[in-house]
Formats: structure tokens, sequence, C-alpha cells
């Protein structure tokens, strides 16, 4: 038999970055530094001078194309890259979404001088950007959305309506929006996307209190916006195609296992050692999350390679599931581990408080981009189709 | 990374697949189970023509994925045959063991059988004393004793444990796709099954219960091959055979109804054969309880590693 090696081993390079990006994450993220959301504009400045640094490492769109000013890394090293930002906070803040898919779909579907203006401001980390898809009456059901945009002269509309959930609509300079301009045919025909200053006249952003802390969640009102034609990324009518790429690359673009993973072995040293009942428990049930998040990172991987070679049904919906439900898992175990003190928020917390923000925050992993429940509709979907073959 | 399996480990699946199949598949499990002595005069011929017994796992990447892309395949019609103790130590076939066991299933078949006891890492030979005595749930059990202490074979617990969890993948396989083509074939108030949520529900988590097991069973063969499997990574694997499968099994019986229950039916013959290897050495909650173990004695591989209980306090 011809040898023909599989292998999980990701190779010397990713090795490095990783080794890299841990040490710049030590070197420039002061303590008990918990991301732009936790940490408000504070926060903000920090993922900005962070986004300063990756760019001058040549690392903040490792991801992208050559043409476009990126260095064409490997489907791994982005997948690396995500990793260690998402274990580590996201320091890049809002930028992530302008890394991972606003600047991709202004290549894949942006004019030129889309591309001009936007693509270099986001790849300098210099503006940052929102979605602004969910709307009131639309959550899971995306194309429902009722925002309008009407012609209102040549190259000329007008925006009203509302949208909600819009995190980091506050410190955001561009909203990704996706609005109604023909309610005539199906409602996935008739969707389309602007690209809209947050500054506009017209536009209001009041950010919704909730258990996620600042920033999370916001609601947009757009009254008589004005936008223009030069303004809509693709084609008029044709905006589902470019949500669907968008959601193919934000429901893969998170790391979130690899945020459970670094929990997890924070708090191995953590467990009880002794041979009560509950200390055997609480070690069978950190071993056994061990084993999980080991699995989700497996299943995301895999999503990640069929991307690029034969696509298996409902892989990436398989991988989000597994990571969204670990995710919370974890959370509550941590919960479990550290007792009371997982409670608190100040300087004595263990682990620099992160867990209480981390159980906080898990409450919202089965539920942004894209419910658990749609994962599994997605799924079955999937299954159905290849059954009735 | 490549994730792609060797092709000749893929052809070797394809053959023991389409060799068992032209036997009749899972009807010829059945009749084994009716007949025992079915066992030796169809398969053993069937299983040594096919040349499961010409490699040896521990030989190289290729031939690891071809034993166990074997014994998944195997595992599709759950072929009543010791292929997991005959390759994961080649001329000693070995049964794992957490005390002396009462019963070992097809111990008939196989010469120079040894138990490895997990609990005190001792091996000894295992010997039939007795025919098969049929059960519902251990339909190919043989009565045993233990006998005289001898050397363990190398790395074959790591591997027994490994290649099993491929040949339960390929029985939770065969679930996942009889349930999820009665879902569609079945209707209920006028329409498929599969139209209803909760039905779906039931498929999204069969998918996901057979991709978890899929995935961790490459992996912990990657390791195997290159020498870096440890005992937690083999508990960590047979933990979530034993989830995958009990999920498998019960949410396929769900979307089957009753028919499922029936016989006739092959999910019920794949439940009631996999419950013995489920529960050897033993189950659920002991191996988690061992994988614990193992994680705090030796620590555990991740993105960031959790590291041995004592190194970590020192």
């Amino acid at each position: 038999m011809t040898a023909q090696p599989m292998t999980f081993d990701d190779g010397e390079a990713v090795r490095d970055l990783r080794l890299q990006l841990r040490r710049m994450i030590d070197e420039d993220l002061p303590a008990g530094f918990h991301g732009a959301f936790v940490s408000g504009r504070a926060g903000q400045e920090v993922a900005d001078r962070f986004c300063r640094r990756l760019a001058e490492e040549n690392l903040l769109t490792m991801s992208w194309p050559r043409e476009f000013g990126g260095a064409d890394a490997s489907i791994w090293e982005q997948t690396a890259l995500r990793e260690e930002m998402w274990a580590h906070h996201e320091p890049r803040g809002a930028q992530y979404m302008g890394l991972n898919w606003v600047g991709p779909s202004i290549m894949r579907f942006g004019t030129p001088a889309q591309r001009e203006a936007h693509l270099a401001a986001i790849a300098n980390g210099d503006s940052v950007w929102c979605q602004g898809f969910s709307e009131p009456e639309a959550g899971s059901d995306l194309a429902s959305l009722r925002l309008r945009a009407e012609r209102t002269g040549e190259g000329e509309w007008r925006l009203s309506g509302q949208k909600i959930w819009t995190s980091y609509a506050g410190l955001a300079q561009w909203c990704f929006l996706t609005a109604r301009t023909d309610s005539s045919g199906s409602k996935h025909h008739g969707i389309t996307v602007f690209l809209v200053p947050m500054d506009r006249e017209g536009v209001t952003v009041r950010e919704i209190d909730s258990m996620l802390g600042p920033h999370h969640l916001n609601e947009v009102f757009f009254d008589e916006v004005v936008a223009t034609e030069a303004e809509i990324l693709g084609e008029l009518d044709h905006g589902w195609d470019v949500i669907r790429y968008v959601l193919a690359h934000e429901r893969i673009g998170i790391a979130r296992y690899a945020r459970s993973e670094r929990i997890l072995s924070l708090l191995a040293d953590r467990l009880p050692g002794d041979d009560r009942p509950e200390a055997d428990a609480l070690r069978a049930a950190h071993a056994r999350l061990l084993v999980k998040a080991r699995t989700a990172r497996l299943m995301n991987y895999r999503a990640i390679a069929s991307s690029t070679t034969a696509e298996i049904p409902g892989g990436v919906s398989g991988a989000r599931l597994a990571t969204t439900l670990l995710d919370q898992e974890v959370a509550a175990l941590a919960l479990e581990v550290l007792g009371e003190e997982g409670l608190y928020d100040d300087d004595l917390a263990p682990l620099a408080a992160w867990i209480e923000e981390a159980w906080r925050y898990a409450r919202s992993a089965t539920i942004a981009s894209g419910t658990s429940e749609v994962q599994r509709l997605l799924i079955a979907r999937a299954m159905i189709a290849e059954a009735s073959r | 990374m490549n994730r792609e399996w060797p092709a000749d480990a893929l052809a070797f699946e394809e053959s023991v697949t389409a060799a068992l199949r032209a036997r009749g598949g899972i009807e010829l499990t059945r009749a084994c189970e009716a007949d025992p002595s079915r066992r030796q005069s169809e398969l053993g011929p069937l299983v040594a023509s096919l040349g499961f017994g010409d490699f040896d796992f521990r030989d190289g990447e290729v031939e690891a994925a071809a034993a166990a892309l074997g014994a998944k395949a195997a595992g599709r019609v759950v072929a009543p045959w010791p292929l997991v103790a005959q390759l994961a130590a080649p001329g000693a076939p070995i049964y794992l063991v957490a005390a002396a066991p009462r019963r070992a299933p097809h111990l008939d078949l196989v010469a120079g059988a040894i138990a490895v006891d997990l609990v005190d890492g001792s091996c000894r030979r295992l010997e039939a004393t007795g025919p098969v005595e049929r059960m519902p749930l251990d339909p190919f059990g043989v009565p045993c004793r233990l006998g005289e202490e001898v050397e363990c074979p190398v790395d074959a617990v790591t591997g027994h444990i490994v290649i099993e969890a491929f040949w339960v993948l390929g029985a939770i396989e065969t679930a996942v796709g009889l349930a999820s083509a009665y879902s569609v074939e079945r209707s209920q108030f006028d329409r498929p099954i599969s139209s209803f949520g909760a039905v779906q529900w039931r498929l999204a988590d069969l998918s996901g219960a057979r991709s978890s097991l899929a995935e961790l069973a490459a992996y912990t063969l990657s390791r195997l091959v290159d020498g870096t499997a440890t005992m937690a990574d083999a508990w960590a694997l047979r933990l979530t055979m034993i989830e995958s499968a009990e999920q498998v099994l019960a949410d396929s019986h769900q979307v089957l109804g009753a028919i499922g229950l029936c016989e006739e039916h092959d999910v019920t013959v794949i439940d009631r054969h996999l419950q013995g290897t489920l529960r050897r050495p033993f189950g659920r909650a002991a191996t988690n309880a061992a994988l614990a173990e193992r994680v705090a004695a030796e620590g555990f591989d991740l993105l960031y590693p959790v590291e041995p209980r004592a190194a970590s306090a020192a």
C-alpha cells in the first residue's frame, strides 16, 4: 500500500504564527482587557492600537488576496489568527467584521470606486462597520426585512425603517445595510445592500441595555436617509446573493471554540483535587468538556476544509451548533467550579473576572448569527435533500 | 493539514462493504444470530479472503487507515466477527476487561485470546468454557475464564479503542441513513414526517452525533499513527463513541416509531448488537471517570493544553 498521509498538524508556518500572535497579545493587551464590548470606548482604543500593530506586522489583512493588499494567507493561517484573537477577547474589536466579511464582500461584489473607498480604510484599521441586517419583525427570517429604500430621483434613494440588535452601531462609521427595494416578487428578491455612512442625516442609534454589556445591542433608526446609486453593493434587488455570501463567512468566521478551550485550560488549575463526590463530578464534567471542545474544533476544521474541497451537507451549521452549545456548557461549568467568586466582576474575582462576562455572553451564543434552531433546520434540510435523491 | 483518507484504505473499505453486501449485509448478521455456526462457515472465510489478516495497524498510516475503515465497513452491518479484537493485536486477539468477565463475544472463534485488565494493567489468557449463549443484548456471548498471565501486546489497548470506535461509527452511520431515509418516505397527517420541526430537530442531532464521532475518530487515529496518542486521547474517543451511539440509537428509534422496534428492522439489530460494545469493559460513567483520571495524570492536548495535574501544581 502506498503512503498518502492524513495529518492534523497545521504546519510550522501556522505554529510560528501562533507564537508571534501570543507574544504580541502578551506585550500589547493590558491586564484585564475583556474586549472592546466590555471596556467600551477605552476598549476600542486598545483595539485600534492593536490593529495598527497587526497592520505593521502585515497580519491585519493577511487573509485578503495580494491584489487587495493582503498576504494570501492559507486557510489554516487564517484559522489560527481567528482562534488566537477570539481566545483573547477579539482584540481587533469591531474591526473583525470589516476584515472577515465586509472587506471580502466588497472585493467580491463592489465596484472599483467602492473598493478604492473602503478596502484601504478597513486594511488600515481606520473604519469601523456595523451590520444592518436584523429588524424587529425579521430576526432569523432575514428575508422578511421591511426597511424601505425608495427611488426619489435619478441615482438617489431614501431609506426609512429600523434595524435592531446591531453590534457596534454606536462606534461604527459605516453600516452594511440591507433594504427592501422591491416588494412585488418573492421575499428573497427585491433586497438591496447599501453601504451607508453612520453620520448621515436621519440615522439615529439607540443603545439597548442588556446582560451582554455596552455596545453589544443597539437599535438604528433610518428616517428618510438619503443614499446614492453609488452606495449600492452588488446588483439592485439581488442583495440576497450578498447576504448569503456574508452569512457563510460570518458563521465560520468566529472561533468561539478557541475561547472555550482557553477557559477550560485555565479552569484545570482551579478544579478541586480531593475525593469528595462533588469534586469527582466536577473533574469528570471538565474532562468531558475537554473532549467536546476538541471535537467542536475538529468539526470546524472539517467545515473549513470542505469550503476548499467537496462540500459536506450542513457542515458549517453542524460545526456552529457544536461550538455554540459548547460555549454555554463551558461557561456554566466555569461558574460551577468557581462558585460564588465567579459571579463577581471586581479586582478580586478569579481569572480577572472573565468568567462572569463569559457566562453572560454565552447566553447569546445560540442566538446570535443564526439561532441554534435555524442551524438545526439547515442541517436537517441538507439531510432530507440527500435522503430524497 | 491533510484530512483525506489514503486511496488504498478507501478502496479496502469499499471492497469490505461490497463483499458484506453481497452476502446479505445485516441479513447475514440475523442469520448468524439464529445459527452461530454460520459465522465459521460464511464470515470466517470472507474475513480471511478480504485480507484483514495481511496488515497491522502499527505498520504505518495506510495500514492503520485500512484497519479503521475496514472495521467501519464491517460495523455498518454489525458483522458478527471479533474483528476489532483481531485487528488490535494481530496474532493474539485482545479483549479489554475491568475484572474477570463472565462472557466474551465470539471467544469461540479465536485462539490465543488475551484479556487486558484495564484496572490493574495485567494481561492473562482468556479461555472459552462453553459455546455461544444467545441473549437479546449479548447475542454472541461465550462463557469464559481467565488463565495464566502473559506479556501484554504493544499499543493494543489504544489500538483496540480506536478501531472499535470506527466499528461503532459504521453502525451508527447505517442507523442515521435509515432514519433520514424513513423520514422522507413516511407520511403522517398527509405530509412526510421530515417536514415536522420536531423530527428535523432529531435529524440534526443525529447528524451532530455522527460527525462528532467521525471527526474525533480520524483525529485520534492520526495521533495513534504518529505515536502521540495517550490513554486520555483513547478514553476521550471512547466517551464520544458511547455518547454518539446512545444519541443516534435513541433518536433513530424515535424517528422510526414502532417499526424501528421490530426485529425485522435493521435499527433494532444494530441497537441490540451494539450494547455489549458500549458497556465492555465499562460504560459511560466509568469511561468519563477514567478520562478524568488520565487527564490529571497526562494532561490533554488542545490549542491551550491542560497540563498534568502534578506538573501544574509543582
